[in-house]
C-alpha cells in the first residue's frame, strides 16, 4: 500500500474497515494484496459520503466475497499467534454485537445504526468525565475546581480524537492497542458505574456544590451536611426540621438532647428549611458573586432566590450538636454557617423560635413518676409528681 | 428467484461493458451497475471481478493522485479485453435468447 499525506483524510471507519479486510488477506502475497486492496480508500471513502457508514458491512464477509470473486482460494491460514487469536476474539465480539443490534433493530423496526454512531461520541466525553473524576478524587479536587474543569476539557478533547482515530492509537489499531483500549473503557464504565452506586452522579454534585461552598466560608468547620433520601426525621412522611419537646404538664423545655435506643444522638438534617413563612428574597443579586449552588431555596411560585432558614448547632465545648432541641435558627442569606453568629450583642444571633404551641396538655401514665421538670426554673411546683397545689404550705 | 446466482455468471460482462465506455475506478463501476439496475451486485464481488480481470490480462489499472485524498484506482479495457468483451456479449444473447424462447413455448 502507497502511503500518502492525503492519508489523514481518509474517515477512521474506512480504515478500521480496510486493515480488518487486509487482516483476512494476510495470507496473500503482499504484492496481490497491494494489488487487490490499493485504491480503496478512496472508493470507500465515498462509498460512505453516499451510502452512510453501514454499508461497509462485515469485513470478513466483505474479504469472503472478494476472494470468491477474485477467483483467489480461501486462505490456508498459518497457525495464529497469541496476538491474532486476541485479534479474531475482539473481531467475533464485534460481530456478534453488530448481529445483536440488527435484530435488536429489526424487532425496534428502527435503524439503531445512527443511535450507535451518536451515542459514541457521546461515550467518549462521558469517559473523559470519569478519568478526570478519578483524577479529581485522587487529588481531592472538587468537580468545579478551575483544575477539575481545565483537566476536563483537555480529557474530552483527547478522548474524542481517540474515539475518532486522530491520535494514538489511530485507525489500524494492534493488538495489544486494541486490549489497552478496552480495558480503559471497561475501566472507565466501571468508575461510572461506582460514582453512580455511591450516588456521585445526579443529586450529588450540587450537594457537592453546596458543601463546598459551605466549607469554604469556614462556618461549617469541615462538616459536610450528610444530605439524601433517608437522612434526617421524617413525620407522617414530612420531612421535620426542629423539634420541640414539653413535659409531661405540658410547658415547652428547652435543651433536651435526644438519643435513640443505641444511643446515637438523633439529628435533624441541617439542611436549609425553605419552608418558612417568614423566609424574606434575597437582597439584589450580583450573577458573579454568588453561585447558582449556593442559592438553596427559590420561591415556588416566581422562581426568585429566597433566603433560607438555616438550624445552628448547640455545642458541649467540643463538638456541634443538632440533637438538642428546639434547634436556634435565623434567615439568612446563604447557607454558610456564620462561626460568630452568636457573638455578643449580634443583633441577628439565631434565635429558638416561639413553640408553636404555647402549652400542651397535661400528659402521665399510672405508677410511672414523671422526671424532675422541677430542676428547669422555668416548671411550676404544680407540675411536681405527687404534689398538689397547697400542700407545699402544710406546716 | 435469488439473483445473486444469475449475477456471478454475468458479472465479468457486464464489468467489462461498463468499463469499455470509459475508463473507470471501482466505486464508479459500482455505481453504474447499481444505477443500471443490478441493485443486489455486491461491492466486494466487483472489485474482486476486476482483480481477476486484470490478472487475465483483459483490464488495465493505473493510480490517480488525488490533492484532497487518498488516490484512486482507474480501470481501462485492453485489447484482449474487448475481444473478451465481444465473444462473451455475443454468448450471452445467444443464451437469453433461447433462454426467453423456452420460456414463450413453456406459456404458450
Amino acid at each position: 500500500m502507497t502511503t500518502t499525506d492525503a492519508e489523514a483524510n481518509v474517515a477512521p471507519e474506512v480504515r478500521l474497515f480496510l486493515a480488518r479486510v487486509r487482516r483476512e488477506l494476510a495470507d496473500l502475497d503482499p504484492e496481490v494484496l497491494s494489488d487487490i486492496t490499493d485504491g480503496l480508500e478512496a472508493d470507500f471513502t465515498e462509498l460512505l459520503e453516499e451510502r452512510g457508514p453501514d454499508a461497509l458491512g462485515d469485513p470478513v464477509e466483505y474479504a469472503k466475497e472478494l476472494r470468491a470473486a477474485a477467483g483467489i482460494p480461501a486462505g490456508v491460514k498459518a497457525p495464529r499467534g497469541f496476538a491474532e487469536q486476541v485479534d479474531g476474539l475482539l473481531d467475533a465480539g464485534h460481530r456478534r454485537f453488530d448481529t445483536a443490534l440488527a435484530k435488536v433493530g429489526e424487532l425496534l423496526r428502527t435503524d439503531l445504526g445512527p443511535v450507535v454512531a451518536w451515542l459514541r461520541p457521546l461515550w467518549w466525553i462521558v469517559r473523559a468525565w470519569a478519568a478526570v473524576w478519578l483524577v479529581a478524587a485522587l487529588f481531592g479536587w472538587g468537580m468545579t475546581s478551575a483544575a477539575a474543569v481545565l483537566l476536563l476539557v483537555v480529557a474530552v478533547a483527547v478522548s474524542m480524537f481517540i474515539g475518532a482515530g486522530r491520535v494514538w492509537p489511530g485507525g489500524e489499531r494492534g493488538t495489544l492497542a486494541r486490549v489497552v483500549l478496552l480495558g480503559l473503557n471497561a475501566f472507565a464504565a466501571f468508575v461510572l458505574f461506582m460514582t453512580w452506586a455511591n450516588g456521585g452522579v445526579g443529586g450529588t454534585d450540587y450537594d457537592r456544590g453546596w458543601s463546598d461552598g459551605f466549607n469554604e466560608a469556614g462556618g461549617g468547620g469541615g462538616y459536610a451536611a450528610p444530605i439524601d433520601e433517608q437522612a434526617g426525621i421524617y413525620s407522617g412522611g414530612k420531612w421535620v426540621s426542629n423539634i420541640y419537646p414539653y413535659d409531661a404538664s405540658g410547658k415547652p423545655l428547652t435543651g433536651v438532647q435526644l438519643f435513640d435506643q443505641d444511643g446515637k444522638p438523633i439529628d435533624v438534617v441541617t439542611q436549609p428549611d425553605c419552608t418558612s413563612t417568614t423566609a424574606a428574597p434575597l437582597p439584589p443579586l450580583d450573577a458573579d458573586q454568588i453561585d447558582m449552588a449556593e442559592i438553596a431555596c427559590t420561591d415556588e411560585m416566581t422562581g426568585e432566590p429566597l433566603q433560607p432558614r438555616i438550624f445552628y448547632p448547640w455545642s458541649n465545648g467540643a463538638a456541634q450538636l443538632y440533637n438538642v432541641f428546639p434547634l436556634p435558627s435565623r434567615v439568612q442569606p446563604d447557607t454558610a454557617l456564620d462561626p460568630n453568629a452568636f457573638a455578643d450583642g449580634s443583633d441577628d444571633a439565631p434565635v429558638i423560635q416561639e413553640p408553636p404551641l404555647a402549652t400542651v396538655p397535661k400528659a402521665s401514665l399510672p405508677g410511672i413518676a414523671t422526671s424532675s421538670p422541677s430542676a428547669s426554673p422555668s416548671a411550676s411546683p404544680s407540675a411536681s409528681p405527687g404534689e398538689s397545689p397547697g400542700t407545699a404550705d402544710k406546716p | 428467484m435469488d439473483t445473486t446466482q444469475l449475477l456471478k455468471g454475468v458479472l465479468d460482462l457486464t464489468v467489462l461493458a461498463v468499463v469499455d465506455g470509459e475508463d473507470a475506478y471501482g466505486y464508479d463501476i459500482v455505481r453504474k451497475l447499481r444505477d443500471s439496475g443490478l441493485t443486489d451486485v455486491g461491492d466486494a464481488s466487483v472489485y474482486g471481478t476486476l482483480r481477476r480481470l486484470y490478472a487475465a490480462g483483459a483490464l488495465t489499472s493505473y493510480v490517480v493522485p488525488s490533492e484532497s485524498g487518498p488516490h484512486r484506482k482507474y480501470y481501462g479495457i485492453t485489447p484482449a479485453g474487448q475481444g473478451q468483451l465481444k465473444q462473451q456479449s455475443e454468448d450471452w444473447s445467444h443464451f437469453s435468447t433461447t433462454v426467453t424462447e423456452i420460456l414463450r413455448g413453456a406459456s404458450a
